[in-house]
């Protein structure tokens, strides 16, 4: 290897700083719907359990949205693809004003809240770890290539 | 084999003319079918539903000019109509099993269920198209003879008797096995062990000997005494704080001077004991406070002019003990008038005067009564005038307010705005705060994001639309006494449970649902009552009954802890016929209220009224379904016994000021509308649905006022509420109640005769409607009768229909008796036979 180079490709680094976005998604839902399954069993008032849960889903749609944009500006389609339809699951939300609990109103509606978020958990973690691929491909694959040179 | 090539049958009668003696209904027909004992297939039977046949029913013949020509149209006078029992809310004795109402159940009164059965599967449930839910209003007051008190039963010791798992309480349907030394849960089916000090012998079939001693085995209503494990803190004392709107408008127009002389005068009487507190604040464009300190001489008036960051100007004597301060506050109420009397404001400051109220009593909540004529223009949490620039509460370009879709939540007048008042709501529910709204202002007033003060905290929303005080006075006095002395609990929560295998699919009322199943109540009265609709939890029910029980937990005024306990056992059948039998056409309607109540407040009022008639040709298209085929080929339309009433009652509640499609209601009356129906108990939706009209041209003498030997006071017979057979009449005097007024309708023509008799004057013409006053009893007998009959009609409805207005044809409030005439044809609604035709065609295209 030539002196004065990242012993790392930059789409590595890309992919990594994806990786760790796309964890902090899976962790947000994972509090999600700890939070829910706790309201069931009344470790937690509604009060508490919704503050609690406004707080985390902002940063999840901003979050998501920006990853999304990012892999379009990249070209990188499948990951975008794959993304955008969630993203417009979401504005969708946002215009209606739904996407935010309500202490009133959160126990008629957790049942399907958890169904929601279940779907949603299920395509982060898959998201996650095609992430995950892409980054150690990164790695990987120069290495193979800087060998075949 | 029955039914198959006999004659023809005759059709059969129908719901007989409108009088007294009760609609005669259909008799079994000739060859009729049993109900349960059907072969599945083949002769007679249905083979493609697999179950048993309705054998009793009502037929409707269609044999006059229709849209359709002849025969598709249907004589009014043959369309069902209640009889006055009917008309009371009286439970229906067949509506139950065993063809009585038991003893061992929860009285009707407190819990009221749509269908006294349990379908077994959900596709029973599904292919009978009935409502499966209950109604129940915890501290109903008696309103009948033979409404008796609730038994109390302290449990010294062990304390209450509950199962290990489920925390149900002790009931009439627990099992008692090995001789009485264990009990079987009837909710969660768990084997319990019985206290040894709860210990009782039991008798050949199982049941405890001691029953008939204790009421919580023998009764389905019961109260408990709880001990000190159902406090999270003592028990609080009834607390009392007004908060009065002072700027321009509520002084001139008389509100502020009514509200300080009705509770002047009612401050004896406050329920509560010695620890009774009271607070009183006002606010216009700043928030007043006054020191009623025991101490003083005189009360203190400290105004905080900073509305930004209101604070407490004392630590306490502004929140006293009643008695210790009782001249104080006498003194402050009869000058609280005068106090403001020249004030110029027209600012009202009640974001922040509802801050300063929450500090004031967030240590020891109470019931916080709020008194406003100005929408709030300064301060936190002003709201705008939504109305304004649109007729009648509909966006100028087309209507989101009454239309389908819900719209962009800032054009829909039906949505809350600010979201300040629920999240406010939230926190006073969380510290044991209940708060009443009285809006008495004649511009907009935004009820519907004001009402959700008081709907998440468990209150009443008041409406007196351009209050002023000689004519709307006496009804806020009115109003305002009932609401406090009212029977009342405080810092409750409410608990229902159910039979394993069901579910309750949702709650409706004015509550805030505090955890699964938990509603909590910071002030529940006589007159809340709540909505709940069940579901199964799996596809199919294994036993045979499935008990609801309903547990209020609650502070009394006078400061004890009790719990009050509803159970109710119910058969679980699989006849579709059979759960017809069992359905009550009063708990139906009101749960179809409330639930359309819910989708309008959501925004979407087309959807609500859609709801209504859909739901009603559900439950008719499920009982032709199991209706004999001869009678289908006939092509009358068919309808169960018990729920002949639903069409009529479904019309009403369309045509309720609360859902009607007209631009003329104004978005502050349809939000106290709808309000209202939420958290109305049976009998008061019903009166709304279907408002009573007597006829009083007849002989007013004895029997009518009097009680006949059921104990109920005799009245006079209903009339439809069709205008054209009635108010068409000049000669007529006519009384029309709808739960909450009581109107006199006087025609021009009207005898002089009865007008001396019943007003002692001979004519109407020149005088006040708001003024005028029946004679005394004793001046004649028809005036007698007529006050016989008025005070029978008050102790129906504890608390409402006064004063009596008095209206004469074609004055302008005759608005308010052509609005109850539901079974006219309307701007865009049907009349009651063409409605019927209507439901009779959907459900025919259906069923066929």
């Amino acid at each position: 290897p030539e002196p004065g180079t990242m012993a790392f490709p930059a789409a590595f680094w890309f992919w990594l700083l994806i990786f760790l976005v796309g964890a902090g998604l899976v962790f947000f839902l994972v509090v999600h719907l700890i939070t829910l399954s706790d309201l069931e069993s009344d470790y937690i008032n509604p009060v508490d359990a919704t503050e609690r849960l406004n707080r985390f889903l902002m940063p999840e749609y901003i979050a998501h949205t920006a990853i999304t944009f990012i892999f379009l500006i990249t070209l990188n389609f499948v990951p975008f693809l794959a993304n955008s339809a969630l993203v417009a699951w979401h504005v969708k939300r946002y215009l209606d004003r739904e996407h935010l609990l309500d202490a009133t109103s959160i126990y008629p509606s957790l049942a399907e809240r958890k169904k929601q978020n279940l779907a949603k958990l299920g395509f982060y973690t898959l998201m996650f770890f095609y992430y995950m691929y892409r980054m150690v491909y990164a790695l990987v694959a120069n290495r193979y290539a800087r060998k075949a040179k | 084999p029955p039914g198959s090539g006999g004659p023809p049958p005759p059709p059969g009668m129908v719901g007989g003319p409108p009088v007294a003696s009760g609609a005669a209904i259909g008799a079994p027909r000739p060859g009729g079918y049993a109900g349960a004992a059907m072969p599945l297939a083949g002769v007679g039977g249905q083979p493609e539903l697999d179950q048993p046949v309705a054998d009793r029913y009502l037929e409707l013949p269609f044999n006059t000019q229709g849209p359709g020509g002849k025969g598709s149209g249907l004589d009014p006078a043959l369309a069902p109509r209640p009889s006055p029992d009917e008309a009371r809310v009286l439970p229906r004795p067949d509506a139950y099993p065993d063809g009585a109402i038991a003893p061992d159940q929860a009285s009707p009164r407190f819990l009221r269920m749509t269908v006294n059965a349990f379908p077994n599967t959900t596709a029973t449930a599904t292919k009978s198209g009935l409502p499966f839910g209950a109604v129940l209003q915890p501290l109903a007051p008696p309103r009948w003879p033979g409404d008796e008190e609730v038994p109390v039963v302290g449990f010294a010791g062990s304390g209450v008797v509950r199962c290990r798992r489920c925390r149900t309480y002790i009931n009439p349907f627990a099992q008692w096995l090995d001789g009485g030394r264990r009990w079987k849960c009837n909710l969660c089916y768990l084997i319990n062990e019985c206290p040894t000090e709860y210990f009782g012998p039991i008798d050949e079939y199982g049941r405890r000997r001691d029953r008939d001693e204790r009421p919580e085995l023998c009764c389905g209503t019961v109260e408990f005494v709880a001990s000190a494990d159902y406090m999270v803190r003592p028990p609080q004392p009834p607390v009392y704080v007004f908060l009065v709107d002072v700027s321009y408008h509520a002084v001139s127009t008389g509100m502020v001077a009514t509200v300080a002389q009705t509770v002047r005068g009612v401050l004896d009487e406050l329920p509560g004991d010695v620890r009774t507190q009271v607070g009183i604040l006002a606010y216009d464009s700043a928030v007043h406070f006054f020191n009623l300190g025991a101490s003083l001489s005189q009360p203190q008036l400290i105004t905080v002019p900073d509305i930004t960051d209101v604070f407490l100007p004392l630590p306490d004597d502004m929140l006293v003990n009643l008695h210790e301060s009782r001249a104080l506050v006498d003194l402050l109420l009869e000058r609280l008038p005068a106090m403001f009397a020249q004030t110029q404001t027209l600012d009202a400051a009640l974001g922040p005067a509802l801050k300063a109220s929450f500090q004031l009593m967030q240590h020891v909540g109470g019931k916080l009564q709020i008194f406003s004529t100005t929408l709030p223009n300064v301060g936190e949490a002003k709201l705008r005038n939504r109305e304004d620039g649109r007729r009648g509460g509909q966006p100028a370009g087309g209507g989101a307010a009454s239309g389908g879709k819900a719209g962009p939540p800032q054009n829909n007048l039906l949505l809350p705005e600010e979201g300040f008042y629920k999240k406010l709501a939230v926190e006073c529910s969380r510290q044991q705060i209940c708060v009443d709204v009285w809006l008495c202002g004649a511009a907009y007033s935004d009820a519907i994001t004001l009402g959700q003060l008081a709907k998440h905290t468990g209150g009443t929303l008041y409406h007196f639309p351009g209050f002023s005080a000689p004519r709307d006075g006496a009804a806020l006095a009115r109003d305002l006494k009932h609401n406090l002395l009212r029977e009342q609990g405080w810092e409750a929560v409410m608990r229902v449970r159910c039979s394993q295998g069901v579910k309750i699919t949702s709650f409706h009322g004015h509550f805030f649902v505090r955890g699964t199943d938990l509603l909590a109540l910071p002030n529940v009265d006589a007159d809340k009552a709540f909505t709940i609709t069940f579901g199964l939890e799996e596809n199919a029910l294994t036993s045979t009954n499935v008990a609801v029980q309903a547990a209020l937990l609650y502070t009394t005024s006078t400061g004890e802890r009790r719990i009050r306990v509803q159970t109710v056992s119910l058969p679980v059948i699989a006849a579709v016929a059979d759960l017809f039998k069992h359905a009550d056409v009063d708990a139906c309607t009101t749960v179809f209220a409330k639930l359309a109540a819910e989708r309008a407040l959501a925004g979407k009022l087309q959807d609500a009224r859609d709801l209504v008639q859909a739901r009603t040709a559900e439950a008719l298209q499920g009982f032709r379904l199991v209706c004999p085929t001869e009678a289908k080929r006939t092509g009358h339309m068919l309808m169960p016994e018990s729920l002949r009433l639903l069409p009529l009652y479904a019309l009403g509640l369309v045509k309720h000021l609360a859902f009607k499609p007209d631009g003329d209601v104004r978005a502050d009356e349809r939000a106290a509308a709808l309000m209202h129906l939420d958290s109305s108990s049976v009998h008061s939706v019903v009166a709304a649905a279907h408002p009573r009209l007597f006829p009083l041209l007849l002989k007013l003498s004895p029997p009518l006022g009097q009680p006949a030997e059921n104990g109920l006071t005799v009245l006079p017979p209903l009339l439809p509420l069709a205008a054209d057979r009635t108010l068409a009449n000049p000669q007529g005097a006519f009384l029309l109640e709808d739960g909450r007024q009581l109107l006199l309708w006087i025609g021009r023509a009207c005898p002089p005769a009865f007008l001396m008799d019943v007003f002692a004057r001979q004519s109407l013409d020149d005088v006040d409607p708001f003024s005028v006053e029946l004679a005394p009893p004793s001046h004649s007998e028809a005036a007698a009768t007529v006050h016989a009959v008025v005070e029978a009609l008050r102790s129906e409805r504890p608390g409402a229909l006064q004063p009596l207005r008095v209206i004469r044809q074609g004055a302008p409030e005759e608005l308010l008796v052509l609005r109850a005439m539901v079974e006219d044809r309307s701007v865009s609604m049907m009349s009651y036979d063409e409605f019927l035709v209507h439901c009779h065609r959907t459900v025919c295209s259906k069923v066929g």
